[in-house]
């Protein structure tokens, strides 16, 4: 190994590290990176994206919309680190770890913090073989999508209410861990693409002794199941140089069941958000080099929401992809 | 072979996950969770925030311009609730709750909110308006209510009629809420 390639995997190291210790998020919480899927037939895969939250109201507890205080400009930066790693033909292992920064100014309150977001870790199995994509549908067979099959764990690594923190504006995590499962359902003919995820959470019970820096009588605490549903629809074309580009539109709806709290069902941590999105992505010819952008905005009518904040969501990766 | 291909990359993983988490030091809290009481011991019926302790002499404007003191407000003869709110979601929801769940069971107890983030009148009434609670009663904290009670997004406070606090947490389902004001009436 040269000495230039050890100084590169060192300083990558040294960023994943320092990333750790990020930062955070809004008074709501957040700070969770996304997934990452490798490739088939590609053995690893490291990925870097910034991602510019800005908040612009939310819905109530009866879902109508509301807007922020007149003034107050709320914003959350992520700068996500990921990694991905193929164990066997059909076996991929990821880390996500964001690192969260703060901006906000809200009334008499101009709060800057940064610090780090919750982690997470993936297994993801491909239920196929080869490429499932077709450039048209000769026989049924050629309907058999790609599907995929993940487990990831989310962990409070972010900063959260039952930290040390000063206000709710240093959060960058939801502090508990959760266990989420993953479909997604894949199919490409030709120039387009068609996919379906589905993830249900489930997050595991903890005990508070702690909120915002004080601690408090202790009692048990478990937020509801989560699950996220998302359908898109992508087309991709190839430019002179064999390139391509693809376009992606994309339809999400998120909830939270009611948790528990001290054993009682608590009705005030529901959540529901509805958005959408459109993605660009370049990826060169050998498919190691992706550049993607992406633009997510909630659905900001009443109705389309519960108990959480809209915004949209900028976010501007890239990846690498070892053949 | 395949076994210390293994052991390979679990020290791999190891290394810098475990740096990665000495490094969270201020986060162990919730990585570690602990249900262990450690409230430091409260002095009852002396000046403080704590429960069993009496709540300090404060006198803040409102939204609506007027001076609003404790005597004031406990002038009224009913058990006073502050909720410190900064008009986020989790307010709303925690608002919605007690007017639906608590408010009807209690209808001479009164709610104030305490808006602990917004540092002026006119910028709290301004959010007052846009989260829909024209109506209450909206103190703009300078500090001195956040201080003297630890208020922070949630915190809840019930104060009795001789001054003393008898909760002063996280709104959380409101069942605690319920309890205390429950007891008060008897």
């Amino acid at each position: 190994m040269t000495f230039t390639k050890m100084w590169g995997h060192f300083l990558a190291v040294l960023f994943m590290l320092v990333s750790s210790q990020s930062w955070a998020a809004s008074c709501c919480g957040g700070g969770s990176a996304s997934s990452l899927i490798l490739p088939k037939f590609s053995q690893r895969m490291i990925e870097g994206s910034f991602v510019s939250e800005q908040y612009d109201g939310y819905w109530d507890a009866l879902g109508q919309w509301r807007p922020d205080p007149s003034g107050s400009d709320l914003n959350q930066y992520r700068f996500n680190m990921g990694y991905a790693h193929r164990l066997a033909a059909d076996w991929q292992a990821s880390i996500s770890i964001p690192y969260v920064f703060n901006d906000n100014q809200y009334g008499g309150l101009d709060s800057q913090t940064h610090g780090l977001g919750d982690a997470s870790f993936s297994l993801w199995y491909e239920a196929f073989k080869g490429p499932m994509c077709v450039t048209k549908v000769n026989k049924a067979a050629d309907l058999l999508p790609a599907a995929y099959f993940g487990v990831t764990l989310l962990t409070p690594t972010g900063t959260s209410p039952y930290d040390d923190i000063d206000n709710n504006f240093d959060i960058t995590g939801r502090g508990m861990y959760r266990l989420d499962s993953h479909v997604s359902i894949e199919k490409s003919v030709g120039a387009w693409t068609a996919v379906f995820k589905y993830s249900f959470g489930k997050y595991f019970e903890r005990n508070v002794n702690k909120e915002y820096g004080r601690y408090i009588r202790p009692y048990s605490k478990q937020l509801g199941d989560r699950e996220t549903t998302s359908v898109s629809l992508g087309y991709s074309h190839f430019i002179p140089s064999m390139d391509s580009l693809t376009y992606t539109l994309s339809y999400a709806y998120l909830t939270e069941d009611p948790g528990e709290t001290a054993g009682q069902r608590d009705v005030t941590s529901q959540i529901k958000k509805r958005s959408k999105s459109l993605g660009v992505s370049y990826a060169t010819l050998n498919r190691q080099w992706i550049y993607k952008f992406s633009w997510s905005s909630a659905l900001n009518d009443d109705g389309k929401g519960k108990n959480f904040p809209t915004t949209d969501i900028y976010t501007l990766g890239l990846a690498y992809v070892y053949q | 072979m395949f076994i210390n291909k293994i052991n390979k990359s679990v020290r791999l993983w190891l290394l810098p996950a475990s740096l990665l988490l000495s490094a969270c030091g201020d986060i162990s809290n919730d990585l570690l969770p602990s249900g262990t009481d450690a409230r430091s011991a409260v002095i009852r019926d002396t000046p403080g925030g704590e429960v069993g302790q009496i709540l300090e002499d404060f006198s803040l404007l409102t939204t609506e311009g007027n001076v609003l003191s404790n005597a004031t407000l406990l002038a009224a003869g009913q058990p006073l609730v502050l909720y410190f709110t900064m008009w986020c979601p989790i307010c709303d929801a925690h608002m919605s709750d007690y007017k639906a769940q608590i408010a009807p069971d209690f209808p001479d107890v009164h709610l104030v909110l305490v808006d602990f983030v917004s540092g002026d009148i006119e910028y709290a009434y301004s959010s007052q308006i846009s989260a829909g609670y024209r109506n209450e009663t909206v103190i703009v904290d300078d500090g001195t209510l956040e201080s003297a009670l630890y208020g922070s997004m949630g915190t809840t406070v019930v104060v009795d009629l001789d001054g003393v606090i008898r909760m002063n947490e996280d709104y959380k389902t409101g069942s605690r809420l319920r309890s205390v004001l429950e007891a008060l009436q008897k």
